[in-house]
């Protein structure tokens, strides 16, 4: 199932499985979730091949490496084979291009711009956890698959690799670690695995998506 | 023709050169970095030489930039570090200082015009140095600030307050290296800035807002760094000090004071010096040697104090008692950026003008960072969240 929110057309967890298959590349705010929900290496076991990481990506993360991450490095999430560093081809970079020259309402940082220029010429989905990144790909590139951490996390091949209970500690994790971001059509389902209890405890979920599941409860 | 293609060249050689300079690399280091000539540098910087995408990409990351923060159309790019580099030599903390009060004054421009802010600044006329006792010209210039102001001869307890809402100079106080206790600059582009050390007390820290102020005035143009204890070795800087003396430290106001203050008491005490320090908010040695300048008290009276044990802040604490405030500017200084570039960041990312990857890099925080400030300002506690909606 498919639903548009401001542009965007989100790839729902109860889409056909035969899509995540295809494999992802990771923009920086997705690699930090990953690896804060403590739950990498079985995420990336459903997957079909290594987490893609551009370049520009890898660099990013491995100047601020001392901060990103408490458990893992990225020179160690290569070395397990969990991830694999790419560049951009001559096409890549043409989207490249687009994303980074413009104004700043309209262009992204070159990890965010790369992570989207790759996926767009390969047979990858682009996971990125941040919402001017959202708004850009819908706006412009209706046809590029985006996924979150988040749909990662709740699809059925990961749950079956982590249980019910894995599943809800590393999104736990990865919100209260990570700081990460959920998209807004999958805000109820978040906070309601949670429980109210520790939806409250994350501080990156919106106001409205803590307090109210507090009421409610 | 790509979009690369499409900018004007000097412009793009022009950032790079900036990006070039600020990230101290050499031109043969940068050419060497993307395999051409020096020349073929120094052609692509002057704009005569289209910088090609694969080229750009490697300069940004040998200069710790990205193509984006280097091309994006609000980008402020200005030479602030190469400026203060040329008059200070490879000096480390010097470096330090000018590159952070750069990278804070370009992200609060750069926000400021995203979010269509309009920063008002009322500055006062320069007033160049002339020939003659510089110390007679900066009496009368901080006498004629004063008045401008409208501050008589009350003392200023908060002259960064008085610097960014009176004139709308941008002042950060910043922790920097001991040695450091301020740096003026001005730049078409960003206005007059001024970085003070917040590791200072807040005392010192109010001479050295009255020193930089001092540079705004007479040397608008050229940039200085002020280091601790340094010797009066220029005119400029005798100037800068005598205009922070006058500014804070008004002779009448301190006569006045000091008649009130020592009434009845024959000798010059500990206890006086803090309570006029105080009163002034300035240091206790500034206050003393004010009161040498003015003869007031015999010159030699704060060496005397100082072979006699000094005055000690247990002592200022014991006088002073509940009237010694908590340093609001050291605890904000705490933070990986200031209060108001805090709010701007955030309202650009809640309007969804910025991404992470831009903000992080702008305000040079670790993503986690820019996520726990994002957090603190847009997802607060509804009495934090909620307002009213602004009259338009």
């Amino acid at each position: 199932m498919r639903t548009t929110v401001k542009g965007l057309r989100w790839t729902m967890a109860s889409r056909d499985r035969a899509e995540l298959r295809r494999g992802v590349v990771a923009d920086a705010s997705a690699v930090i979730n990953l690896v804060a929900s403590g739950a990498v290496l079985k995420i990336s076991s459903v997957l079909p091949a290594p987490i893609r990481v551009v370049t520009a990506v890898a660099l990013e993360l491995e100047s601020g490496r001392s901060r990103w991450t408490t458990s893992a490095h990225l020179a160690d999430l290569a070395a397990a084979g969990i991830i694999e560093i790419v560049d951009l081809d001559d096409e890549a970079l043409r989207h490249f291009e687009a994303l980074v020259i413009g104004t700043a309402a309209e262009t992204l940082d070159d990890g965010e711009a790369a992570t989207i220029a790759y996926a767009l010429t390969s047979d990858l989905e682009a996971l990125i956890d941040e919402r001017k990144a959202w708004r850009i790909c819908g706006e412009r590139y209706a046809a590029l698959a985006v996924t979150t951490t988040v749909e990662l996390l709740l699809d059925p091949a990961t749950e079956a690799e982590l249980g019910p209970d894995g599943v809800v500690d590393a999104l736990f994790r990865a919100l209260s670690c990570g700081r990460m971001r959920v998209p807004p059509p999958q805000l109820e389902r978040v906070v309601r695995i949670l429980g109210t209890e520790r939806a409250a405890l994350c501080h990156s979920l919106p106001i409205h998506a803590r307090i109210g599941s507090a009421r409610r409860s | 023709m790509t979009l690369l293609e499409q900018l004007p060249p000097h412009q793009v050689g022009e950032r790079l050169r900036l990006a070039r300079e600020t990230a101290n690399v050499t031109q043969a280091t940068a050419a060497q970095a993307i395999g051409v000539a020096r020349t073929t540098l120094v052609a692509i910087e002057q704009g005569q030489r289209k910088v090609r995408l694969h080229e750009i990409q490697r300069l940004a990351q040998l200069y710790h930039s990205s193509v984006n923060a280097l091309l994006r159309v609000e980008a402020v790019h200005v030479d602030l570090l190469p400026r203060f580099r040329r008059l200070t030599g490879n000096n480390e903390a010097a470096d330090q200082a000018s590159d952070l009060m750069a990278s804070l004054a370009m992200a609060d421009v750069e926000l400021e015009s995203l979010l269509g802010v309009q920063r008002v600044h009322n500055y006062p006329t320069e007033r160049p140095l002339l020939k003659g006792d510089v110390r007679m010209q900066a009496e009368h210039d901080a006498a004629e600030l004063r008045h401008w102001l409208g501050l008589g001869m009350a003392p200023i307890p908060n002259l960064v307050a008085v610097l960014e809402m009176e004139l709308g100079v941008r002042v950060y106080v910043r922790r920097l290296h001991a040695s450091i206790s301020g740096l003026f600059a001005y730049d078409a582009s960003i206005g007059a800035c001024i970085l003070l050390n917040a590791s200072h007390p807040r005392e010192r820290r109010n001479q050295s807002a009255g020193h930089e102020t001092a540079h705004f005035i007479a040397t608008r143009h050229r940039p200085e760094v002020l280091h601790s204890g340094a010797e009066e070795n220029s005119r400029e800087e005798r100037y800068a000090n005598a205009f922070a003396r006058a500014l804070l430290t008004p002779a009448r106001a301190v006569m006045k004071k000091f008649s009130d203050f020592i009434s009845g008491s024959d000798t010059l005490t500990r206890k006086h010096v803090i309570v006029l320090a105080h009163y002034f908010c300035v240091s206790r040695e500034a206050m003393v040697r004010r009161l040498e300048e003015l003869g007031l008290t015999k010159e030699g009276t704060w060496d005397w104090f100082c072979a006699n044990g000094g005055i000690t802040d247990e002592q200022a604490r014991l006088v002073l008692g509940d009237q010694v405030l908590p340093d609001g500017a050291k605890l904000e200084a705490e933070r990986p950026t200031t209060l108001r570039l805090n709010l701007l960041a955030a309202e650009a990312a809640r309007r969804g003008l910025l991404s992470e990857g831009q903000l992080a890099r702008l305000l040079r925080l670790d993503r986690l960072e820019l996520r726990a400030l994002l957090d603190a300002y847009n997802g607060e506690g509804p009495e934090v969240d909620n307002g009213v909606a602004r009259p338009s």
